[in-house]
């Protein structure tokens, strides 16, 4: 057995401590600037656990295995984001291809389940696939920028050269927006918006939607770290006490930007995403024709 | 056995099998099983941890469309 | 295995936390009051905001999750207090 695989297990839980905590705390920022109440911060955590022990039956319409195993996939895919992101600090390209997969996730919940919620959640994904081009787009300017699309290469870059966020405005503002894109009840949550029940999760219940509230958890720490790792840089993101601080004012600023503002249609939000993926692609043209 | 605990007994042997795999391999090849290994248990164990469904008909939910 | 440390810190924090709400549901049953405070939870929030700057900084997570816990309306300015507490104590270590 690899000795190395014990940190990984510490991790997996942290990560799913710390994301749960913080999604919690989003969800509590956010009913208080409604001047609601709210509930108490560990209430996403006390969800997670309820719905583990609650029954599931598949329906009838659902198309299984896929139904049953697409939950399974997505705690598969931002655990494996997790190691290749976190633990080994190595390519920005892969995390592409396991942010592609989450897409995946979305349409196989959405479909399988024979819902017309659900499948009208799974069209969406397809519509908000637009919230990928800043992602590459991005990759694509570290890359001019650091001349490496490994993370540890970035790191270490910004430890000699100071942080990108000064450097790349642009670049972390398209990276911002796809944070924002991926937090629950954000102006661009047409996947999970309220007028669709809960999109791609509507009928997935029970078991199934704990195992899916643990990847979200997993999902949202690793998307903090990634955006604090690349755009801030190692001064924060070796200590994890003043990691967990910056992700604790992301989540803040967060919750601010999903509170005051509304949800948008979907083809407003589909236009507002690739008008960001267009400044960002002039960006990278800039830097093309400079040379970085 | 219903249908649920079926495929909860189907990943809880891969999970299992996945953790023997951990425990013999060394290198790259223990975090691939890692990773299979997470999510199959959690859906394992929690198929048996899960009560019986008390609906009268299984399957047949609201919401049903094309 | 300092992500170990951490890792437990967080778990005794969202004891606390869960405690508080057991805790404050148990006790009050009115919805929602503001201007009122719980001098068990300000007590434990002041001596929770002391610990967390000293090696038993995980009973103080455990204590100053107490107050935060605590179900909606009860338990802010205790957790405020203790809050500030805990910034000043690290502010005077550090320097």
């Amino acid at each position: 057995m690899d000795t190395s695989l014990i940190g990984t297990i510490n991790l997996t839980i942290h990560a799913f401590l710390v994301g749960s905590l913080l999604l919690g705390l989003h969800r509590k920022i956010m009913a208080r600037i409604q001047g609601r109440p709210g509930p108490p911060i560990i209430q996403y955590l006390l969800h997670t656990l309820k719905f583990y022990v609650k029954e599931i039956t598949f329906p009838i319409t659902a198309g299984n295995p896929l139904y049953m195993f697409v939950a399974l996939l997505d705690v598969a895919i931002w655990l494996s984001a997790l190691i290749i992101a976190v633990d080994f600090k190595s390519s920005l390209l892969i995390i592409i291809g396991i942010y592609v997969l989450q897409k995946i996730v979305e349409h196989g919940c959405g479909l399988s389940s024979g819902s017309p919620y659900g499948k009208l959640g799974g069209v969406r994904s397809v519509f908000s696939a637009a919230a990928e081009v800043p992602l590459f787009a991005v990759v694509a300017a570290v890359y001019l920028t650091t001349h490496s699309v490994l993370i540890s290469d970035v790191l270490k870059y910004q430890a000699v050269n100071g942080s990108l966020i000064f450097k790349m405005p642009i670049c972390a503002f398209a990276f911002f927006i796809l944070l924002v894109s991926k937090t629950p009840y954000s102006p661009f949550g047409i996947v999970k918006g309220k007028d669709i029940v809960s999109g791609y999760m509507t009928e997935h219940y029970g078991l199934l939607a704990s195992i899916i509230y643990i990847a979200e958890a997993i999902a949202y720490f690793v998307l903090l770290w990634l955006f604090i790792a690349v755009f801030i840089g190692p001064s924060i993101i070796n200590d994890p006490i003043s990691t967990l601080i910056a992700m604790v004012i992301m989540t803040i600023i967060l919750a601010f930007v999903s509170g005051l503002t509304p949800l948008l249609a979907p083809h407003h939000s589909v236009m507002l995403q690739m008008t960001i993926a267009g400044l960002v692609l002039c960006d990278v043209l800039y830097r093309l024709i400079v040379g970085g | 056995m219903d249908e649920e605990r079926k495929y909860g007994l189907y990943s809880l042997i891969i999970g299992l099998l996945c953790i023997i795999g951990i425990i013999l391999a060394d290198g790259l090849i223990s975090y691939v099983l890692y990773v299979i290994a997470v999510p199959s248990l959690l859906y394992g164990i929690g198929a048996f941890i899960i009560p019986k469904t008390r609906r009268k008909d299984a399957g047949k939910l609201p919401f049903r469309g094309y | 295995m300092e992500l170990f440390e951490i890792n437990l810190a967080i778990l005794l924090f969202i004891i606390g936390n869960f405690i508080g709400l057991e805790y404050s549901y148990k006790k009050y049953s009115s919805p929602y009051v503001e201007k009122r405070i719980d001098k068990i939870a300000l007590v434990l929030s002041i001596i929770g905001g002391i610990l967390i700057n000293t090696p038993m900084y995980m009973l103080g997570c455990l204590l100053i999750g107490f107050p935060l816990g605590m179900r909606p309306g009860y338990g802010r300015v205790e957790f405020i207090v203790g809050l500030i507490i805990a910034l000043l104590f690290y502010l005077l270590l550090r320097w």
